[in-house]
């Protein structure tokens, strides 16, 4: 994958050599073109469920992105649909390298009165400022203010055969 | 928080073993979670390996006693549901009312509450979505 090289300075009667068009215009394209991202389409056997107070992860193998990036900001997206086993309140928070990165809360939450399928259709994108360069793993996790919470996962569930995805994209 | 993480074997929902987990760990129980692979059982900070190991234990047992053949707490539900949603769909709220009209003796006193409370419950019921008949006490021609 092409590495994004602060773009260079040029000055007047400066000679070009091929070795600079590659790294400062072919490479830099290339990687503005493709930048670090990750993405799953969920298509499970079975549903999530959880009844945890606290947040815990959804799916720490299917919900789970490792990028390498460059030192910049992330976008997350994610969204499924969710039912309760009586009416209570599901939250969303985004784990980034084994911390919940919104905190308190969370991102986002619902108050799911629906029991049967399709549910609640849930949603969000996060942006995280200022990831150092490296490599950082992004997990979703969860949490209940009571009862059974299930996210479908493309399981065959009769009106709730519905495919969470989760993605993350470097984006500066 | 500790955890647990155990293959999820024949649970197709939590409710199906959650009871036996919060009999037999009490306050050390902090719930639990399902994937499609694994049944995840977290317990409070404090909970030691004994713990962890009957909350195995009364894990493997319960879901050992899942009747596959019966549905699962969620289709069940869903099967009421759908009952409950069939019986309002077949109400048939001219016939009530006109039960309530019907009524004489000592119970015809009745009758106000009883009127006020069907229309109530059509007035709810409508604005659920829940049926298009029309009000107990309409007309055909809706006057």
């Amino acid at each position: 994958m092409a590495v994004f090289t602060t773009p260079r300075t040029w000055v007047p009667g400066e000679l070009v050599t091929a070795a600079m068009m590659n790294t400062y215009v072919r490479d830099n394209q290339l990687a503005l073109k493709s930048p670090p991202s990750s993405v799953s389409t969920i298509n499970e056997g079975a549903d999530y469920s959880t009844t945890s107070g606290t947040y815990v992860d959804v799916d720490a193998t299917d919900l789970s992105q490792t990028i390498t990036t460059t030192g910049g900001d992330v976008l997350v997206h994610f969204q499924c649909n969710c039912v309760a086993s009586a009416a209570n309140s599901v939250y969303f928070d985004v784990v980034v390298d084994g911390s919940t990165n919104a905190g308190n809360d969370g991102i986002i939450a619902e108050y799911l009165d629906r029991s049967v399928a399709p549910g609640r259709s849930l949603a969000f994108t996060w942006w995280i400022n200022n990831l150092s360069a490296g490599s950082h793993q992004f997990k979703i996790a969860w949490k209940v203010s009571g009862g059974t919470i299930t996210m479908y996962a493309g399981a065959g569930t009769g009106g709730g055969d519905l495919h969470p995805q989760f993605s993350v994209t470097e984006v500066t | 928080m500790n955890s647990i993480t155990l293959p999820r074997r024949d649970v197709r929902e939590i409710e199906e073993v959650e009871p036996a987990l919060k009999a037999a760990l009490g306050a050390d129980y902090a719930g639990m979670s399902l994937n499609p692979r694994e049944a995840i059982i977290y317990l409070v900070e404090k909970a030691d390996e004994t713990r962890l190991a009957l909350a195995q234990k009364v894990f493997i047992d319960a879901a050992a006693a899942i009747d596959r053949t019966k549905p699962s707490p969620a289709n069940a539900r869903a099967q009421r549901q759908r009952a409950a949603l069939h019986d309002v769909n077949a109400a048939d709220f001219k016939a009530v009312y006109a039960q309530i009209a019907g009524l004489t003796g000592a119970a015809a006193a009745l009758k106000p509450i009883l009127v006020w409370m069907l229309r109530m419950i059509y007035s709810l019921t409508l604005a659920q979505g829940l049926t298009d008949k029309a009000a107990p006490d309409e007309d055909e021609d809706g006057a």
